[in-house]
């Protein structure tokens, strides 16, 4: 065996015992705020009496916990999050009540059909075979079908089409809907990377070329005999801030990440900055397609959460620099779940009960990760959130958000109805429609009226938040999701 | 990182800032990973390696030399951890002799045979195991690794490649160069 041969199977054989800790940085740090300095010889024993009291009082606090029932209450955590600031209840219009659930006919055609209060089918939408999706806007009044080179408009109450509007041609990469209801923002990838602004009251539009990189980093993508697959293919995400004045641009996460920011002063669309990484800044960046995030702190600050590696990523967004990552514990990709309280303050990362079913909790101000909490299987067992759920689902990606308008409140499904729990410290304040199997949870723009999918997704539950027994109505062919505002 | 960069950082993570503590341990945590992934051979136990030296490192860092580098001396640190680690548990250090000799043309044996020379590293002295992974699996200039392994960079050259030979030995080749 020869030298080189030896050195490149020693690699080989390293390799295999080496294993990616995405985490780790957060988790040694998180022990270094921790350590206290070093001890004097003097106070080791002082230091060893605090540990058997330690010991003590942990084994105490775990025996009550198993021996009583009154124990659930998860206050202790919670006086590490920030309490809930009440958010006002926007979404009133008769349309934003009516839930709209996507489904699939046994021609594979898609359509979404829409069920009112009373559980009445009411509407139903065929879109095209062509379609990449139907978007529901931030007020949840109307819905667009997003279409090759234009898109439709159709009412949320009944689904009468309402107008159409032109689009720039090209593959949609992402899109977003102004809070304040006057634009949609799509990116969209043709000849070339552009912003494409749609006045959604005129019809009219303006469009603006995004930067990108045909040399950008997609891990993972192969695009046949083709070098690299940045010219089909672009990574982005576009979000408005919550003044609705200004958009930003996340692009070419796989490196190296471009953030761009446009102004939507005066209703001109303009360009006013981009930062790159490795250009006078520093960018993290994310090694799969998926991406979620949310402008927060009065637009101030961006938050990312990356599919793939569970990293949850800060931007100052007057700078446009990065300001931290948190590494939230993720054993592969896909796993969590990002779910922001529309008060800005958290983001939950919910892991899917098939793969364990944890939370975790993300203080967005102070950038501190709390968890991951196992959920309890047993309802004698008690947790620091003091789940009483056997299975919790916390929707899917950002697409439908099971928190309450007001943000006090998530609702996750179980296989025994809707649970209710507190936000911040998740402690269980109700069960809704026991007994019923649910999947998928939306909840009305009021927050009075709070849908869930059967888990077959041939029923859907109509209940009051207050309570009461829920209306069944069965749908004409399975479900697979409840269509939100986050346009999921 | 930037030496200048980097003297900053490590001049107020002195004064106890923690921040530019974590901004010095970035971009080494991996390199410190993969080298106690070398060291112990377990993903889990490297983990806990890393994050326990890390607090050493803060603990420590008043000891790193104005003008010094902070990746070799953590790695140092690494290394002490990963070997009182291996100390503690008495029952890792029991190994079992070779007892069969592979047919190295048949790919499925490649498991077998890598498992092999991961065993036969343990066998080596730590300073030539260190520096076998330092220079080799993290690529380390040779002047890091002699930090590291506290050698001169003649030592560490020579234990590096007397390393090599004593593996090629353990795999039925050759003769061991003494």
């Amino acid at each position: 065996m020869s030298e080189s041969r030896v050195e490149s199977e020693l690699k080989a054989a390293l390799d295999e015992v080496y294993r990616l800790a995405p985490w780790l940085l957060s988790k040694s740090m998180a022990a270094v705020r921790s350590a206290r300095p070093r001890r004097q010889g003097w106070a080791w024993i002082a230091g060893l009496a605090a540990i058997l009291l330690a010991i003590t009082s942990s084994a105490f606090l775990v025996y009550v916990r198993h021996t009583s029932n009154q124990s659930r209450d998860a206050s202790v955590n919670a006086s590490f999050l920030p309490k809930p600031i009440p958010q006002p209840i926007t979404r009133t219009s008769p349309g934003a009540q009516v839930a709209w659930l996507s489904i699939q006919s046994q021609n594979q055609q898609s359509s979404a059909i829409a069920v009112d209060l009373n559980g009445r089918v009411v509407g139903r939408i065929d879109q095209p075979a062509d379609s990449y999706g139907l978007w529901r806007s931030a007020d949840g009044a109307t819905l667009y079908d997003i279409r090759p080179d234009q898109i439709a408009a159709y009412s949320a109450i009944d689904g009468k089409a309402q107008r159409t509007y032109l689009r720039e041609s090209g593959t949609v990469v992402d899109g977003a809907f102004s809070p304040d209801g006057h634009w949609l923002a799509i990116i969209v990838l043709g000849t070339n990377l552009e912003l494409d602004l749609i006045d959604l009251r005129s019809g009219s539009s303006q469009v603006l070329q995004v930067t990108r990189d045909l040399d950008a980093n997609l891990p993972g993508m192969h695009c046949g005999p083709r070098p690299n697959c940045a010219s089909s293919v672009v990574w982005g995400l576009v979000m408005f801030s919550p003044d609705s004045m200004r958009i930003f641009t996340l692009t070419d996460w796989g490196g190296p990440l471009r953030l761009s920011a446009f102004s939507v002063a005066n209703a001109r669309l303009a360009q006013s900055a981009t930062a790159l990484d490795g250009q006078g800044r520093r960018f993290p960046s994310c090694g799969g397609p998926a991406m979620a995030a949310k402008i927060l702190a009065a637009g101030n600050t961006l938050v990312a959460f990356c599919h793939s590696d569970g990293a949850v990523w800060f931007f100052n967004l007057t700078k446009l620099t990065n300001i931290g990552v948190v590494q939230s514990k993720q054993d592969n990709p896909f796993w969590l779940s990002p779910i922001f309280t529309p008060d800005g303050q958290l983001l939950y990362l919910h892991q899917w009960p098939s793969f364990g079913d944890t939370m975790q909790v993300v203080d967005i101000a102070k950038r501190k990760l709390l968890g991951p909490v196992a959920t309890p299987t047993d309802t004698a067992q008690s947790g620091p959130f003091a789940w009483m759920v056997t299975n919790a689902y916390a929707g899917e990606v950002a697409s439908t958000v099971p928190v309450s308008p007001d943000g006090l409140k998530l609702y996750t499904a179980t296989l025994n109805g809707v649970m209710v729990l507190r936000i911040p410290d998740l402690k269980p304040l109700a069960r809704l429609a026991s007994g019923f199997k649910a999947s998928e949870v939306w909840i009305s723009g009021d927050g009075q009226t709070i849908y869930a999918t059967a888990d077959d997704g041939k029923l859907v539950a109509v209940m009051r938040a207050g309570g009461g027994d829920p209306r069944l109505t069965s749908i004409p062919a399975p479900a697979s999701r409840f269509i939100a505002s986050e346009h999921g | 990182m930037e030496t200048a960069q980097e003297q900053l950082l490590i001049a107020r993570a002195k004064q106890g800032d923690v921040e530019a503590f974590e901004a010095i341990l970035r971009p080494s945590i991996n390199a410190a990973h993969r080298f106690a992934c070398g060291l112990l051979h377990d993903p889990d136990l490297a983990e806990d390696a890393v994050q326990e030296a890390s607090v050493r490192a803060w603990r420590k860092f008043g000891r790193l030399r104005v003008g010094s580098t902070f990746l070799p001396w953590f790695l140092g640190i690494v290394a002490r951890q990963c070997r009182d680690q291996m100390r503690r548990p008495w029952w890792r250090v029991i190994r079992t002799a070779h007892t069969q000799r592979m047919n190295h043309g048949l790919p499925e044996d490649a498991a077998l045979r890598r498992a092999m020379l991961r065993e036969a590293l343990g066998e080596l002295t730590e300073r030539e195991r260190q520096v076998l992974i330092l220079r080799l699996y993290l690529d380390l200039p040779w002047s890091d690794v002699a930090s590291v392994a506290g050698l001169t960079e003649a030592g560490a050259r020579t234990r590096y490649y007397r390393g090599l030979e004593r593996l090629r030995f353990s795999q039925g080749y050759g003769e061991v160069k003494t």
